[in-house]
Formats: structure tokens, sequence, C-alpha cells
């Protein structure tokens, strides 16, 4: 029997005077075990004392549960686990560098400066390549251990309509000029746009293969959808607006006669001057230059602007805000956030796998079905051969020689059929995991859901944080408020003056 | 991944190797009687058993030998036992501890024990994901399954016709 290595240490309980968790770390943090002292205490407490001791990855929810119902002796706690991490790519021309830069300073006049609408030439890079895809061994405390470098994957599977591999074959870049976009599942696309100098209901339901430029405004009732960006040079006004990529709006968007469609949905950003009683969906980023108002805003990375007032606000990543009023509502993390095309993919992606498999499990079935006539098949002609045997069985044994020939075309022909379905549905399982991948990469670089305030936050205001909330019985004025670490709940952090 | 056989009724010890499979991923089978273990032997591939040799419906000696038969009709490898037993008699009764790939392990079996066990049985190895370098190993082994299944047919074919 191999000896273990075993290490042990004894952790506080927060919240429990003289309460201890005893830890039993086997093989250098490979499993950690746990158990209580003689104190019964909360799921919370123990998850918090063993984040306190740098315990934050592979925990074993049961053996939490269990801890905290008073299971005598030990439960395993956290495990080392092996991990996939997907190729690493960097947007080149679709970022919002303006937006960093208030969020550093405060100054909200900048974002006149933003722009979503990516006006590309062609030959531009639109994302690179950056690290490939590998497997980590994972401890609980957050160490890894490289266990294999995959080749790089191709860019390719990033690469939507108009957009191509580089030469080099490490970034995508336009085919042509026109207006970019990335979608939260990573693809990049460009589209050469259309002209409109207004839109209305009368136009009936636009649904656009390009990028749409509206010169003028959009009046109530308008419905657009288009596979790319939407700009609009004036304001929108009660209408249903939808783009695959970013929509970028001059003035405000609003509803001034409450039209029951009107909603703005971005897969990417939006940018608009203001926003006032209109629903509002981004993939990325909520960008309002002067505020939002009366609106349900729902925003998977950043959502930048000065004021925010009778509002609900759910964001995956951060709020960035001057001030906050009138009985705002704020969800903040990523189980908030879960894009609405995301279980519809999920739901494909299982159909292909399990389609993925029957393939496979059938060209096993068929070639052992095969090797198993093809030995009957050696049996009958060595039969034929015998010269002991009389004619009329070796005229039998032609006859089930033919049989079995016949039947070997056959059981060929299907796995030959089989095998072109099966290297197919390769490609597009690759397409729709590195997809996924990468959403969830995305989501996983959300680690620490905040909201920056730089003015003042009125008392009222409701947050809700992943595990928490709260609402401000008193002015919250210029800080942060975060998610402790340790703990998952909310933490106001006051700026020091 | 074969499964890990139980062959165990005390519950305290079910627990403690239940919570380590599963915090390993291993899957595994509890039986309770000798049918139940030997239908799983049969059905499953079995990687490792742990069994308590004083349970009633169990009789280990009979079933050690009913398992042997099976491994060798089925033409499989032997999977190691650890025998979890209180009585040092029935150890010595039994002869258990002369029996090929067995081992004996008194209880009680806490977690840290049970864990020693199962790496000593190699049970606590961290199982990697196939990847893409894997399934383009699968293609490839079919594609050439179809290729020289063909020419081996056409030649044989042609074989055939002329004699």
């Amino acid at each position: 029997m191999s000896a273990v290595p075993v290490t042990r240490q004894n952790l506080d309980l927060p919240g429990v005077p003289g309460g201890t968790l005893r830890l039993t770390s086997l093989y250098k943090n490979r499993l950690i075990l746990a158990e209580l002292g003689d104190d019964q205490t909360g799921k919370g407490e123990i998850l918090a004392a063993v984040s306190k001791a740098g315990i934050r990855h592979g925990l074993i929810d049961r053996g939490a549960d269990l801890l905290s119902k008073g299971q005598e002796g030990q439960v395993p706690l956290a495990r080392a686990e092996v991990i996939d991490l997907p190729a690493h790519t960097s947007n080149v021309g679709l970022d919002i560098p303006v937006v960093e830069e208030v969020a550093v300073s405060g100054r909200f006049e900048l974002l006149e400066k933003a722009d979503v609408s990516f006006s590309v030439k062609a030959g531009e890079i639109l994302l690179s390549m950056e690290a490939p895809p590998k497997t980590v061994i994972r401890y609980p405390d957050g160490q890894e251990r490289v266990l294999q470098e995959h080749e790089s994957i191709d860019p390719g599977l990033f690469s939507g309509e108009n957009a191509s591999v580089n030469d080099e074959g490490n970034a995508v870049i336009t085919d042509i000029e026109g207006l970019a976009h990335r979608t939260v599942y990573g693809s990049v696309a460009v589209h050469g746009s259309e002209r409109i100098s207004g839109i209305g209901s009368a136009h009936g339901k636009q649904l656009k293969e390009s990028a749409f430029v509206v010169e003028q405004d959009i009046h109530e009732g308008a419905h657009v959808e288009t596979v790319s960006n939407l700009v609009v040079r004036g304001a929108a006004h009660g209408a249903y607006l939808k783009a695959a990529g970013n929509i970028q709006i001059a003035f405000t968007a609003d509803n001034p006669t409450r039209e029951r469609e009107a909603k703005l949905l971005a897969g990417q950003s939006i940018r608009c001057g203001s926003l006032d009683t209109i629903p509002v969906w981004a993939g990325s980023h909520v960008i309002s230059i002067h505020g939002i108002i009366r609106c349900d805003v729902q925003c998977m990375d950043t959502v930048i602007t000065p004021t925010i007032s009778r509002s609900t606000i759910t964001v995956g990543n951060r709020l960035i805000v001057q001030d906050v009023k009138g009985n705002t509502r704020i969800k903040m993390g990523t189980r908030f956030i879960t894009d609405p095309d995301l279980a519809a993919r999920e739901s494909v992606r299982s159909k292909q796998n399990k389609r993925f498999s029957d393939l496979e499990n059938s060209m096993v079935q068929r070639r052992m079905e095969y090797n198993k006539t093809r030995d009957n098949l050696v049996r009958q002609i060595e039969r034929m051969r015998n010269q002991t045997v009389a004619p009329p069985q070796k005229q039998k044994a032609k006859q089930m020689i033919i049989r079995l020939i016949n039947s070997m075309n056959e059981s060929l022909e299907a796995c030959k059929k089989d095998f072109s379905e099966y290297v197919a549905i390769v490609e597009e399982v690759a397409r729709g995991q590195v997809a996924l991948d990468y959403y969830r990469l995305r989501l996983d670089g959300f680690d620490d859901p905040h909201i920056q305030v730089f003015g003042t936050m009125e008392a009222g205001t409701l947050i809700e944080g992943p595990i928490d909330r709260l609402t401000l019985k008193k002015p919250f004025s210029k800080g942060r408020i975060g998610v402790d670490h340790h703990t998952g709940k909310l933490k106001l952090e006051p700026q020091e003056k | 991944m074969g499964k890990v056989l139980i062959i165990e009724k005390d519950t305290k010890t079910v627990e403690v190797l239940e919570l380590l499979l599963q915090a390993l991923w291993q899957p595994y089978e509890v039986a309770g009687t000798r049918s139940n273990a030997m239908r799983i032997y049969k059905n499953e591939r079995v990687d490792a058993i742990f069994m308590n040799p004083e349970m009633p419906l169990v009789d280990a000696k009979p079933l050690m030998d009913e398992m042997e038969a099976a491994r060798e009709k089925l033409k499989r490898s032997r999977a190691p036992v650890v025998f979890l037993y209180t009585d040092d008699e029935l150890v010595h009764r039994y002869k258990l501890n002369e029996l090929p790939d067995c081992q004996l392990v008194k209880k009680p079996v806490t977690m840290e024990k049970a864990y020693e066990l199962f790496d000593g049985l190699g049970l606590t190895k961290l199982k990697m994901t196939g990847g893409s370098k894997q399934l383009q190993e699968k293609i490839s082994r079919f594609e050439s399954f179809i290729k020289h299944s063909e020419t081996w047919l056409d030649q044989l074919k042609g074989h055939l016709m002329k004699s």
C-alpha cells in the first residue's frame, strides 16, 4: 500500500467562538478532507473559513452540505480537477478604450467619443489568437500545473461572414470594408451597409442581411432586425430594434407612447445618448452618454452612464456610474445574466453530440459485424477449397460466399455513409464547442463583479449580489460596491479620503 | 473506465467509500447480496472489489470462487479484492489472506485509510479528457478500416473470379 503524504491544519470558524474546522490535505492538496470540531455551523461559515485559507477551487458542495447538517467524521471538501482551458483570443478592432478611460477617471463626458459602429477597412485584423488551448490540473488552492498543451485551434472557427484567416494563420481579418461585430460566442463578421433616411411603422418589419444606417429618426412602431450593426444618426422612439452586433443611436432611445413591442436588443454593445422607459439587452456593453431613466437594462459585461434613475439594472461584470436615484434596483454577477440563445445552442450541441456518439457506435458495430462476416467468409473459402468436401457441400459454400460478400459490401457501404456524416459533424461539434467555450471563458473573466460610484447612490437603492442583497439605508458616496472574495457577500468600500 | 464494486451492508463503511468515490469521479455499484454482486460482476467491467466477508447473505469464499469461474469464462483480467473485516478468526478459517490479488483491511475504514487503499489500487488518478488528438486518431482508424476493407474485398472478388 502506498504512503499518502498528509498535511493537517485547523481553521477558525467565523461566527462560531472557538469553533474549528479540521482540514486534512492528501497528496499536496489533491484531495482535502474536512471535519468539524464539536460545534455545528452553517455552510456559509464553512465555505468562508476554507476560502480564507485560500481553498477556492474544486469545492465539493455535498461535502459542505453534509458538514453543515452535522455529519460526523471526515468528508471530502475539495479536490484537484483536470480542466480543459480553451484557446484565448483577443479583440483587435472591437474594443471600446474610452470605457476604460471613464472607468478610471469618472469623466463621463468622454463617453461622447464612444463608437460601437466598428467601421473597418478590408484587410484589417479583427481578432488574434493568443494562447492555445491546454489541459491543466487545478488544485483547490488555485495552483495550476499544465498537463498538456494542445495545438492551436483554427482561428477560422471564429470567422463569420466576410471574415477570414490571415496568411500567417494567427488572426481573423476582414475581407471587405464595412461594419464589424463580435457575438457573445466569439465569432466575428463584417457586413456592408445599407442606408435609409428615416423609418417608422409604415415601413413594416425590416429584416436586414447587412449593416443598417438610419440617417434620421426611427419612429414609434418601427421594427428593425439586422444580422450586423445598426447605426441611427437621430433618435429612436418606441421601436423594436434588434442587431446581432451593435446598436449605436446618436440621441435618445425612448418610448413616449409606451409601445408594447419597443425594445433594444444587441448581440454586442449599445451606445446611445440616453435611455428612457425602454427594455434593453446587450451581450457586451451598454453606454448611455447622458443617463438611464425608467429602464430595465440587462447587460452581460459593463453598463456605463452618468445617472441612473428608477431603473432595474442587471449586469454581469460591472456598473460604472456617477449618481443613482429613485429606488433603483441593481443585480450584479453572472448568475443573473444568460444569453437568450444559450439554451438553444446547448440543445443543438447536445443533439450533435448524441448523433456523433450514435454514429460512432454504429460504425463500431458495423466494423464488428464486418469482421465477423469476414471470418465466416474465410471459413467458407477454406471449405470450398478442401478436397475432402463433397461437391454438393462445395456448391453450398459457394452460395454462402456470394451471400457473405454481398453482406460485407452492404456493411461497408453503410459504414462509409456513417463515416462521411461523422467527419462532417466533427467540424460542427468543434465549432459549437469553441463558441460555448468562448462564452464561458468570458463569463469566468467576470470574477469580480462590482459597481463603481463616482457620485452618490441614494438611500433606498437595492443591490443584489451573487449570494445576498442589501438596501442602502443611507446614501453611498464615491466608492466601490463589490463582492467579498472569502464570503461571496456584498461589500461596500467607500473611497478613502 | 470500469466500476468499483462494493459488497457491503454496513452503512458507515458504505458511506465513507461512496463519498470518496464520488469525490474522485469513480463510478461504483453497491451490492448487498451475493446474487446482486454476481449480476454486477458479470454485466459490468469491475476494476476493484471492496467486500465485507462477514455478511450473512454473501458467504465470501463461494462468492470468490463463483467470480473466478465467471472471470475465466468471460476472459477478463482479475480485479483486486479488498476484504473489509472485523473478525480475525474468519480470515484464518477461510484463508482469505491466501487468495490471489486480495488484501485485508480491518474496520473501521476511515476516509484517509480508504483514500490510501484507493491510491494503492490506482483509483485516485485524475482522468484526462481525450481532446482533439484522440478524435483525429479515431477518424483515421475508421478511415483506414474502410480503405483496407475495400481493398481486401476487391482483391478477394478478383481472386474468386479468376478461380
